[in-house]
């Protein structure tokens, strides 16, 4: 086998708590599997799926070519997993669909598999050395320590991007200085994480200098289990996120929050104390409205589309499951129906002033403070 | 252009509230200060109409209103006190009012329709409908007859309720409205169900939905079919209908679109009967007045337009609102209209002199239903609520 594309020096090498029942359990499979073949039995693999929590019995031969190559391609992927335990290195979903893109397709395939299988060893994706590629961005005057002696400084000069670290695990801490506040941005485009990284708004905020962040969209694993891990190292630091007021931004900042449903058996990927900064409701209407400091000559808003309006009813009946989780999250239903009723959603450009956010975003910042 | 006049005796403050919209305040040591009246510049009201001669900026409007105050304030306007508030009454807001001869039906956010006694001092909670909508109620009708309530869930669920017929003044289920399977020709279901409306006996209910369709259904006879359906575009893109009212004879369906459209329907022809000229933003409230013969619709404009519904003209506009109108209700004899805003403000209007006459905000938060009680006893009350949760009742004034 080749030797995997090295990972950025930080990453090495990796401490993982599971890596003795990571590789017994792939082993496990390939004796399973040595055996059958010496004795000219069929090969085969027991996969969970995700979605359904069923077991699946892939068949090695098979008549039909899709079971063929899933097998064939899950094998691949436990010996790439087993190869980066061994030598104590983390490889991306990215790595290990460039060893073979004809067998295994797309990214998409690759991605799938690798958590069918963290799910059927009820592990996390890193127990098996395996991270997603690189996608959040930071930007900040903080430090990333690593466990090997290396550190990572978050603040950007000259509009470089300073990717979030692949591995949480290989993070022994932080040094925040004066950071009081972290923002979590939906979107990178430069209007968003992008401009504000520019013009250095987590230096010259005027609640003080904070970390930005965006994982461009739903966020990734990497970013949430790294976002997680700030805030056990952290506690005090105050997170916010900016997302569209629209049923997707809202989904996107609950993931964020609650973690991904489809990776609900990763662990250390949520973040409790994320509150949505904005823009609400009252932002958004209130500036179609034409009143106040806010007003602005064209109307802002679009009317929710029917997906957005199932969606929007579909976030409503996972947080008002039950009663008492329901008061806990009053503030999040009540802006989800006020969506509804007024059949409008706006992007975060809405509550902009000629493009810049900061104007709005001190003053949100410096209010959210102020509550908590 | 917000600047103030003060007499020389340091009675009355004239504050120019927006271009189009006077205040007259009077100051009174005791109490503070105190609105006497609001004008519409732009309404056909004589006092105005001499106002609206001035230039703007040769406003010398204070002796001018002085004299009509020293002349008989009275006549003007119409006190309404409050006289009692509900805290808290739901843990969210409330999104719905609905109001028999003897109590005020709410709803909100949360799953639970709440009943309070209006012919009682303390307005007690004599009923609480819990889990009637798992994901919170946005929408609330009861018949004039006060015996057949509707509502409508976040999730598109309608339910009916009727008064129990022991007498006891308490309401029970009796059934629902599957829109989703009462397809008709094989359309697909009625939609997303979102306004509703119920006729003076309860038997007829109007529902609007997410794609500008308009339903009709018999509520005692079979619920699985509608017995209208009008289309208010070409199938299924039709403008989100977000408010629908009937006629007290049943004989027409109303609706207020997000376009700004408003259209009437005759229910006995099933055909639209006038596409009336719209207010271009979205509407969120329509009512026909209690003997049918006037239309009002009002929304994001800020305006409540009048419309005539012999002959489907628009009459008159009613101006002062400086927010997004989100409910409306005529009062019991056709003479006065009470409207509800987003910043707060509830307003009652004289039809007959197309003027407000009494303005009321105890909260600068949403107002989402205001609502008009039956009257039962000498003077009018009407009932307040939002974004505040609380249910604010306003009784007329005596001795005016």
């Amino acid at each position: 086998m080749a030797s995997m594309p090295t990972q950025d020096a930080a990453l090495q090498p990796i401490s993982n708590p599971h890596t003795g029942i990571a590789i017994s359990k792939i082993e496990e499979i390939l004796a399973a599997n040595l055996d059958a073949l010496i004795h000219t039995q069929h090969l085969s693999i027991s996969i969970c799926s995700r979605v359904t929590g069923n077991v699946q019995q892939i068949w090695f031969p098979t008549l039909r070519a899709s079971e063929a190559r899933k097998f064939t391609a899950i094998l691949q992927i436990l010996h790439l997993s087993r190869e980066a335990l061994f030598a104590g290195r983390v490889i991306t979903m990215r790595d290990i669909y460039y060893q073979d893109p004809e067998l295994f397709g797309s990214q998409q395939y690759v991605n799938g598999l690798v958590d069918d299988i963290a799910f059927t060893f009820e592990l996390g994706r890193h127990a098996l050395n395996i991270v997603a590629a690189d996608k959040g961005l930071i930007a900040g005057a903080v430090t990333v320590n690593f466990h090997n002696g290396t550190a990572l400084h978050c603040n950007p000069h000259h509009g470089q991007n300073i990717l979030i670290p692949a591995d949480a695990h290989a993070i022994s801490g932080f040094d925040l200085g004066h950071i009081k506040w972290l923002l979590v941005i939906e979107k990178e485009p430069k209007a968003t994480f992008r401009g504000l990284a520019a013009s250095r708004f987590h230096d010259s905020a005027a609640a003080g200098p904070g970390i930005l962040v965006t994982a461009k969209g739903y966020p990734d694993l990497s970013t949430r289990q790294f976002l997680h891990k700030l805030h056990t190292s952290c506690p005090l630091l105050a997170m916010y996120a900016l997302v569209d007021f629209d049923p997707h931004g809202v989904r996107i900042m609950l993931t964020y929050k609650d973690g991904s449903r489809s990776l609900q058996h990763e662990q250390n990927a949520t973040l409790d104390p994320l509150s949505w900064l904005g823009p609400r409701s009252i932002d958004v209407l209130e500036a179609r409205m034409g009143q106040g400091s806010t007003a602005r000559p064209v109307d802002t808003t679009l009317p929710l589309t029917l997906g957005d309006r199932k969606e929007a009813v579909r976030i409503l009946s996972l947080k008002m499951g039950d009663g008492d989780e329901a008061m806990e999250n009053l503030d999040l239903i009540r802006e989800l129906q006020i969506m509804l009723l007024f059949n409008a959603k706006a992007e975060i450009q809405a509550v902009d002033d000629a493009g810049d956010l900061t104007k709005w975003l001190d003053n949100a910042i410096t209010k959210a403070m102020e509550i908590a | 252009m917000p600047s103030l006049w003060q007499h020389q005796k340091d009675a009355y403050i004239v504050s120019f509230m927006h271009q189009s919209h006077i205040r007259v305040i009077r100051q009174d040591n005791s109490e503070g200060m105190m609105i006497l009246d609001e004008f519409c510049l732009f309404s056909c009201n004589p006092t105005n109409a001499i106002i609206l001669t001035l230039p703007h900026q040769h406003l010398d409007v204070s002796t001018l209103i002085l004299h009509e105050y020293t002349e008989g304030p009275v006549t003007m306007s119409k006190q309404y006190l409050t006289t009692h508030t509900v805290d808290n009454a739901h843990i969210t807001d409330i999104f719905s009012l609905a109001a028999t001869p003897t109590a005020i039906l709410s709803a909100s956010g949360s799953s639970t329709i709440h009943v309070h006694a209006t012919n009682q001092d303390s307005f007690p909670l004599i009923q609480s409908l819990s889990n009637a909508h798992k994901l919170g109620c946005h929408h609330l009708a009861v018949s004039r007859n006060g015996k057949v309530a509707a509502s409508v869930g976040f999730a598109g669920d309608v339910k009916i309720w009727k008064l129990a017929e022991s007498g006891s003044g308490e309401w029970e289920s009796f059934g629902d409205l599957d829109a989703e399977k009462a397809s008709e020709k094989g359309k697909g279901g009625a939609g997303e169900l979102w306004g509703i409306a119920l006729s003076e006996d309860g038997q007829y209910l109007a529902s609007t939905t997410y794609d500008g369709r308009i339903n009709v259904w018999d509520l005692f006879g079979d619920r699985g079919v509608t017995l209208r359906e009008y289309e208010t575009g070409s199938a299924g893109s039709g403008s989100f209908g977000l408010c629908v009212d009937l006629s007290r004879d049943g004989e027409y369906t109303a609706s207020g679109h997000q376009s700004g459209a408003v259209y009437v329907f005759n229910n006995d022809t099933g055909r639209l009967q006038y596409s009336l000229p719209g207010l271009v933003k979205p509407v969120r409230a329509v009512a026909f007045s209690p003997a049918g013969t006037r239309l009002a619709a009002a929304g994001d404009s800020g305006i409540i337009a009048i419309y005539d519904t012999k002959h489907g003209e628009h009459v008159g506009n009613l101006t002062g609102h400086t927010a997004w109108i989100t409910s409306l209700d005529w009062n019991d004899t056709g003479e006065y209209l009470l409207s509800g805003s987003f910043d707060g403000k509830a307003k009652v209007w004289s039809i007959e002199r197309s003027a407000c006459v009494a303005t009321h905000s105890e909260t600068d938060k949403a107002l989402w239903a205001v609502r008009w009680l039956p009257k039962t006893v000498r003077n009018e009350m009407f009932c307040t609520a939002g974004v505040n949760r609380s249910l604010t009742f306003y009784r007329e004034a005596t001795g005016a």
